[in-house]
């Protein structure tokens, strides 16, 4: 019986520990802590990663902004991971949700992801995603940035392409 | 292997095999002593149980510790730059510190270019500079990420070796 404690102990203890980030509990107000905890919690238990979601309150905690501010934020990006998630596919990795999210937040649309992800098949997209999110944010128009990111992904492009694309364009804004 | 090191092998493996062979002498009191040991009442065995546990979990974290510290060392280091001559403390938040404004400073070269290289595994990751302690100043180097707080954010992507 005590085995049994023992093993269900060691492998709750970790859940446990995990349900309320300690790096959160310093930095930001009650109130804003258990609210940002509850989507926290909410997220990883959808099995959405939970440190870009960390990251963002500490974010918002660092540049001194509102808790409403910091919930919000953290509530907006929650709701793009889910987004990009059901866009990309549930095998999809973090690090392209993280990208994806990075993307619809600048302005994609879930149907780009969705198209890049069937043109994409079962390559890692964070690279292609995380170049669409900048250009969009760079002020590439939305539609125009896809079609870009779009054409290169049909040609079976390595993330050095993506990479060159991304110059090409940081090049033609540079005065 | 040769012949002859095969024949100067095997009067020892018979001297060893004979050694093994003679019965050994044991303490008289032996029997008796493990007898008493057998009656005592058995040991509670929480007690026991702990101690492959323990060991387990201890072994799983000095395993995870060290893979830490192995891939850490495999991992790009991306150099984070800022051109500010006038600055007295130039230091980095973002995503791989925990926004802490404390965690890395960036150390001052040759022509107020403030410095430093961080190995990071491939990723996105938004950052900032804080300049004085005080002023928020993105990357002019790198692209800016859309600010959920009012303050200005630059992103890098690691790809391997590479940077974006």
């Amino acid at each position: 019986m005590s085995r049994i404690l023992l093993f269900l102990s060691l492998v709750c203890l970790p859940q446990a520990l995990a349900a309320q980030d300690p790096r959160l509990a310093g930095r930001l107000d009650a109130t804003t802590l258990g609210t940002v905890s509850s989507i926290i919690d909410s997220a990883r238990a959808d099995g959405l990663p939970a440190e870009p979601l960390v990251q963002k309150a500490l974010e918002g905690a660092s540049k001194r902004a509102p808790g409403e501010a910091i919930v919000r934020a953290v509530r907006t990006l929650a709701s793009n991971l889910r987004t990009v998630r059901t866009a990309l596919g549930m095998k999809s990795s973090d690090q392209e949700l993280l990208a994806g999210a990075a993307a619809l937040r600048a302005g994609a649309t879930p149907d780009a992801l969705r198209e890049l992800r069937r043109l994409g098949d079962s390559r890692n997209l964070a690279v292609p995603l995380s170049v669409l999110a900048d250009l969009v944010s760079q002020g590439i128009e939305v539609t125009a940035a896809s079609r870009s990111v779009l054409d290169l992904a049909r040609t079976d492009a390595s993330d050095e392409d993506y990479l060159r694309l991304k110059q090409r364009f940081d090049g033609d804004r540079r005065p | 292997m040769t012949s002859s090191d095969e024949e100067s092998r095997d009067p020892l493996i018979e001297r060893v095999v004979r050694e093994l062979q003679k019965p050994v002498a044991l303490d008289p009191e032996l029997e008796s002593r493990i007898m008493a040991e057998l009656r005592q009442p058995p040991l509670p065995t929480l007690g026991r149980g702990w101690i492959p546990w323990a060991a387990l979990a201890l072994a799983a974290g000095l395993a995870g510790m060290l893979l830490v510290s192995y891939d850490r060392h495999r991992l790009p280091k991306v150099e984070f730059a800022l051109d500010m001559p006038n600055a007295s403390s130039v230091t980095l938040v973002g995503d791989f510190n925990n926004w802490s404004p404390e965690a890395t400073p960036l150390s001052k070269g040759s022509q107020g270019r403030w410095a430093t290289r961080l190995p990071l595994a491939p990723g996105r990751y938004q950052f900032t500079f804080i300049v004085d302690g005080q002023r928020w100043v993105p990357d002019p180097a790198r692209p800016r990420a859309p600010d959920d707080f009012g303050e200005p954010t630059s992103v890098v992507t690691v790809i391997g070796p590479a940077k974006l």
